[in-house]
């Protein structure tokens, strides 16, 4: 059974229509919209290496042993470290990807790392669609959570990429995505949706 | 003065909706639009090298051009010099690209049209462009950097500033100086390009 997707943009720059529409085809979709809570603000406090032991000062967090969690600095993020807490009830990090951990003193932004469970082979996305109401990434990683490919979106805004249009792929050819990790900088909460239009072949 | 322009996305997966209503800001705005002629059926007569041979002149009284693209089924090699030789034939050399295929291989030629700009160290805050055909965008600086962009036929491309998405290739302080179109339909084709910028 063919599903279709929508695609409609109105584009105006002085005085000019840049507008497309289109409705790609497939036989499967995945769609998550995911209301996620606000991050915890923290600092630095101790560090030994980019990706090292890391100490945040917060009392009363819901972080425990062994969760994964975000740390934002700016528009940088390491993802999915691993929280051991210390006598002072400090977060311990460790691990993780992204980017390096900023100097000792830093204001940092800590939430706990959300993954949502998929399946699709890189080869077989047709449309991907995504949308957030807090500047946030996404980050799609294939078995083992090995990172394959991230898109950052600011609030409020809509990426999409649609295959025949000519712009390439931000995926690697020939992947499994078995995880999306989906998360904001916000100390509020925000909406992160995704949504995959695929053709299995 | 500030110049505004909309952007509007309503795009629908599985019921869920990924909409963006926006208004990007600049203080500058160029658009163009273009016909771009008719891609040329031609020949690769001679294959010296991955970057140089001779192709037969189109029968339609085309004219060479210091650049041109050729395409090829499966391939596309862009921005090679042409010139007229003794026989009659163009001599192509240089340009970027696949590897030019084999001798006696069909090809399309197209000119590029080139429109020139002079934005000074601009910042862009937002790029669209919109094609009829398959057809190729390259936004040119002073120091020959180009940034180039495909847009299939009946398809937008569009950047904007703020969005979060990264763009990989940016211009740093420069001159832009020209926009160049480029397809290869065997019809005319329309090519439009917009380009919203905050002069810094």
């Amino acid at each position: 059974m063919s599903i279709l997707a929508r695609i409609q943009k109105t584009i105006t720059l002085g005085g000019e229509s840049f507008n497309q529409s289109s409705a790609p085809s497939g036989d499967g979709t995945i769609v998550q919209n995911i209301v996620l809570s606000a991050g915890l603000g923290g600092a630095v406090t101790k560090i030994t290496d980019d990706s090292g032991i890391v100490m945040m000062n917060r009392e009363n967090h819901p972080f425990e042993d062994g969760d994964k969690v975000d740390v934002w600095f700016g528009d940088y993020c390491r993802h999915a470290m691993t929280v051991s807490l210390d006598s002072n009830n400090d977060l311990e990090l460790t691990g993780g990807f992204g980017d390096a951990l900023p100097v000792s003193g830093t204001a940092v932004v800590v939430r706990e790392s959300y993954f949502c469970s998929v399946s699709v082979k890189t080869d077989d996305i047709r449309v991907l669609a995504l949308t957030t109401t807090g500047d946030g990434i996404f980050y799609f990683l294939g078995s083992g959570d090995t990172p394959l490919f991230l898109i950052k979106v600011n609030k409020n805004y809509a990426y999409d990429w649609q295959a025949g249009t000519g712009t390439a792929a931000p995926f690697p050819a020939g992947q499994t995505v078995a995880k999306v990790l989906i998360s904001h900088s916000e100390i509020i909460g925000a909406i992160m949706k995704f949504g995959i239009l695929c053709e299995n072949e | 003065m500030n110049t505004k322009g909309r952007v509007q996305k309503i795009i629908t997966i599985g019921g869920e909706n990924f909409n963006q209503n926006t208004t990007p800001v600049g203080d500058g705005v160029v658009v163009t639009t273009v016909a771009v002629p008719a891609a040329k059926p031609s020949t690769l007569i001679l294959k010296s090298g991955d970057d140089e041979g001779a192709i037969s002149a189109p029968d339609s009284g085309m004219e060479y051009s210091d650049l041109v693209d050729i395409w090829w089924t499966g391939g596309l090699r862009r921005g090679m010099t042409a010139e007229m030789d003794s026989m009659g034939n163009i001599a192509i050399s240089g340009g970027n690209g696949d590897a030019l295929p084999a001798e006696n291989t069909a090809v399309l030629i197209s000119i590029p049209i080139i429109r020139k700009l002079g934005i000074k160290r601009a910042r862009e805050d937002c790029i669209a462009y919109a094609s009829e055909g398959d057809g190729y965008f390259d936004l040119v600086d002073d120091s020959g950097y180009t940034i180039t962009r495909r847009v299939s036929a009946g398809s937008t491309y569009l950047w904007e500033e703020g969005s979060g998405i990264e763009r990989s290739r940016f211009f740093i302080g420069t001159i832009i100086t020209e926009l160049r179109f480029s397809h290869c339909d065997l019809s005319p084709k329309v090519m439009r390009a917009g380009l919203l910028y905050r002069n810094k």
